[in-house]
């Protein structure tokens, strides 16, 4: 029993070292760069004060103290669970963060969510048929969604279902303002909508969801449906598909044989995206006012607002980290020498 | 055969999700005609007056808090109100007498104002409390008390509950202008007060966060990043507002904002580029009102480096601006040309003191007197995000380098501007510099004195910090006239900036909107808007 659980300790205990390591090299190098960019002291005392509100904001903003006492500071209250207040609004970034991370999350996940249920399914489609019409048609999706820009396929979308049908609620955000009242339990408008027993909430969540998310997801899988259309080929080609084709072994044993040996890549690639989705939603955002991080970190950005920026970036990069561990910990079990310390 | 099926599911799911979409339409358009919506490019910042330093939070701080004063209002003869900046109406103050002596006034509180939330009455304590606040926060609202010659919280005295009496360091010409301002109105001290916390004795935390006005709105609910929604105060002293609810609607992108306008969605559509403002202009339902404003372009020089420390340099670039051009190619011919230091509009402006007119002939004999025949180089730092800027930014490059002058377009983050504003690393920068007191002495003190907070430029000239020291003191007509004259004669000798346009304030709304007040600080004013029926 030990022996067997030898293994898993040590590669669980690498993959989480690995997690702190990255966490605190990206929060080094944020904190570094949005300080070297510049600090909101003159945007935040305005063009109208005297030398003593220039001192007690430079204070405040401990603008007086070396860059590195600065950033221990920082860690140090992070440690404390404290994320800091926006110098500009006041708000706790923790609180920001607890309504607009759920917002990204939702759209991230329905739109990868989206892409998945299309990219697997005809990645092996394609795969097992590489000349067959339906891996031309594939092909050819994959490309318009590689070459389209998601906000621009965002604007073109709300033209034509908002615009002009008129079947799309207005890009204005994640839920129409009648179920603005709606009780707050995960964040997610659509789980918390079912959870109220509200299905008039539940639809106008989606319908807000449906064109974000699509435009989301038709460019960002082209990724996964290449990955598990090559995968899908390798191993169709592969000696031990042959093999079992020449033992007459079952059409579905042979799929089953060949589906545990795309996992590996396939669930990396998922991994991928997911945090590509995540952290790559701001344009759609815009486009779709959707209040997610996105917005959130970019308002940040361009006033220097140190503490939300450094929030966004680390909690992106966590999450991010948390879904390729579990997407490594999948593979791990389903392939015994991914769990192999090198 | 699956895949059809999965497709039916898929297309009856979304019939069911526009249904429920349909019918919470339908239930919400029953208040629509009482609600005012507005997109908006970005969150509201602060509700808290004195640390508000963006024009959303202005805005929103100008319809919640009633002001000690406004400005009267006369006819513009095209569909909207102007102010008058030469007349004063009470709005928390109802009526006030200054003394002979010219700096003791007595100030009598509105009767029968009340609280938006509290329903209390506004008393003189409420009003102390709100000097004690200025000077305590060492805020924007502290220099304006200062500015208008109301040094610290001795010179104002409560006389009775509805009384108070401020006495003035010397006469204070700009008192009525600057307390007219969104941060000048009285808050519910004991609300205030009872939100204080350890580290911060002024509640600052929490109002930035919570209203406590007694003006014509208050904020029913915020939901950062989504929307913010004001309610009517039902006890505001001149009535409650036509418009019950007023909703600020956040749309960071400017194409879909002109787009939910233009199909209804929303009644204003806020900071639109000129390029969309002029898609917008003639369709159906949408009304683009224009009205000409003392807002000015302005390029700055830091005039302490080369090559703009030689002041002939600094003339020459006057001959090489292409006035006109703007005005037409940019704003569609609304807006006026510049004509020196003060805007045309203003109430002191000379323009024909102001003799530069675009001759790159003329920008290029002076260049080179300045010794700099074979041209020069040189970069103009600009905010980043502001379309308008970098048109005009634009069409200046271009007219520049015709008279030889190569000039590079820097654009950058909004607090990397500013610092480099503050801190003078700027080598030319352009903003607009909004002239909300109509007043020389005061754009002065801020702009152009020696030493002056927002003197960017690096500037001094005794001989004008003189006169702008006279205009601060100065109520008689004729004095402030002949020093304004004297103003703008050094301003254009030296041209530490160029103005460059007057710019219009433009503003995209549904034709069915009346009743627009177009406010010296281009804040929108939600209370006398109206929807014809």
């Amino acid at each position: 029993m030990l022996r067997s659980l030898l293994p898993w300790t040590a590669f669980l205990a690498r993959r989480i070292g690995v997690l702190i390591v990255s966490l605190v090299i990206v929060s080094v190098i944020t904190f570094a760069v949005t300080n070297a960019i510049g600090n909101p002291l003159y945007l935040l005392v305005g063009p109208r004060y005297t030398e003593e509100m220039l001192e007690t904001t430079i204070r405040e903003l401990g603008l007086d103290l070396p860059l590195w006492q600065r950033y221990l500071d920082y860690v140090w209250s992070l440690l404390h669970g404290d994320l800091g207040v926006s110098r500009i609004t006041y708000n706790s970034v923790l609180d920001d963060l607890r309504t607009r991370f759920p917002a990204t999350l939702e759209l991230s996940t329905y739109a990868l969510l989206l892409g998945v249920l299309w990219a697997v399914p005809a990645g092996i489609a394609a795969g097992i048929r590489p000349r067959g019409w339906f891996a031309r048609f594939a092909d050819l999706v994959a490309r318009a969604g590689v070459s389209m820009p998601s906000f621009w396929l965002g604007l073109l979308l709300i033209y034509l279902f908002f615009a002009t049908l008129g079947w799309l609620p207005a890009p204005l955000g994640r839920i129409d303002r009648a179920h603005a009242g709606l009780p707050v339990v995960t964040g997610w408008y659509t789980i918390d909508a079912l959870l109220a027993g509200n299905l008039a909430a539940f639809g106008s969540a989606l319908a807000h969801l449906a064109l974000p998310a699509v435009a989301l997801a038709f460019t960002t899988s082209p990724s996964t449906l290449q990955i598990t259309r090559g995968r899908t080929e390798e191993i169709m080609l592969s000696e031990y598909i042959r093999s079992a084709r020449a033992f007459g072994l079952s059409q579905a044993t042979i799929y089953r044989y060949a589906l545990k040996n795309m996992f590996g890549p396939v669930t990396t690639m998922i991994a991928m995206t997911y945090g590509y989705l995540l952290s790559g939603t701001v344009l759609v955002e815009v486009v779709f006012t959707w209040p997610g991080i996105g917005l959130y970190a970019v308002d940040a950005m361009k006033n220097s607002d140190y503490e939300p920026v450094m929030g966004v970036v680390l909690v992106c990069t966590a999450f991010y980290l948390v879904v390729y561990l579990a997407a490594d910990v999948l593979s791990a079990i389903v392939d015994p020498r991914a769990r192999v310390v090198a | 055969m699956q895949m059809l099926s999965k497709c039916r599911l898929l297309a009856s799911a979304a019939l069911a999700a526009g249904l429920a979409v349909g019918a919470s339409l339908a239930a919400s358009a029953q208040d629509a005609a009482k609600t005012l919506t507005i997109a908006i490019s970005g969150d509201v910042e602060t509700l808290d007056p004195p640390f508000s330093r963006f024009q959303r939070s202005n805005e929103v701080n100008y319809n919640v808090y009633d002001q000690f004063f406004r400005y009267g209002t006369k006819d513009s003869g095209k569909g909207y109100l102007d102010t008058d900046v030469g007349t004063v109406e009470g709005s928390a103050i109802e009526s006030w007498s200054l003394a002979d002596d010219n700096v003791t006034m007595t100030l009598n509180l509105r009767k029968g104002a009340t609280f938006a939330r509290s329903g209390k009455p506004v008393t003189a304590d409420d009003f102390i409390y709100w000097f004690e606040r200025a000077y305590g926060t060492k805020s924007g609202t502290e220099w304006n008390a200062t500015t208008a010659n109301i040094p610290s919280i001795d010179s104002v005295k409560k006389l009775s509950d509805n009384q108070i009496e401020i006495t003035f360091a010397a006469p204070s010409p700009w008192f009525f202008y600057l307390f007219r301002d969104q941060s000048q109105a009285p808050m519910e001290a004991a609300v205030a007060r009872a939100n204080v916390a350890a580290d911060d004795e002024w509640a600052a935390k929490w109002l930035a966060k919570n209203d406590i006005g007694s003006g014509e709105y208050f904020v029913e609910s915020w939901t950062p990043g989504v929307e913010m929604v004001l309610k009517a105060n039902p006890t505001y002293w001149a009535g409650p507002a036509y418009f019950d609810t007023v909703v600020l609607k956040i749309v960071p992108s400017s194409a879909n904002r002109a787009l939910l306008l233009q199909r209804g969605e929303v009644d204003i559509a806020k900071d639109l580029s000129v390029d969309e403002l002029n898609l917008l202009r003639g369709m159906p339902g949408v009304e683009i009102l224009s009205a000409p404003t003392r807002n000015q372009m302005i390029l700055g020089f830091n005039v302490k480096e080369k090559p703009f420390d030689n002041p002939k340099v600094r003339e020459a670039l006057n001959y090489a601006v292409p006035y006109q051009a703007i005005v037409d190619g940019i704003f569609k011919g609304n807006g006026l040309p510049s004509k020196g230091p003060i805007p045309v509009l203003g109430q002191l402006a000379d323009p024909a003191l102001f003799a530069a007119t675009t001759d790159i002939d003329k920008a290029k004999a002076l260049l080179a007197e300045a010794g700099f025949a074979d041209g020069l180089a040189f970069t103009l730092d600009i905010q980043e995000g502001d379309p308008t800027v970098e048109q005009i930014a634009i069409l200046l490059k271009d007219s520049f380098a015709k008279a030889g002058v190569d000039m590079t377009i820097s654009k950058q983050p909004a607090a990397v501007f500013a610092e480099g504003l503050g801190t003078l690393k700027h080598q030319a920068w352009m903003r607009d510099l909004l002239w909300y007191v109509d007043d020389p002495g005061y754009t002065g003190k801020l702009f152009f004195q020696t030493g002056a907070v927002a003197n960017w430029m690096g500037y001094s000239n005794p001989d004008l910090d003189k006169v702008i020291d006279e205009l601060a003191a100065t109520l008689d007509p004729a004095k402030k006239a002949e020093l304004a004259k004297k103003y703008q004669q050094l301003l254009i000798a030296d041209s530490p900036v160029i103005a460059v346009v007057d710019m219009p304030f433009e503003l995209a709304m549904r034709d069915d909107i009346a009743g627009y007040v177009q406010l010296p600080d281009n804040l929108l004013w939600y209370y006398p808007l109206k929807r014809k029926e």
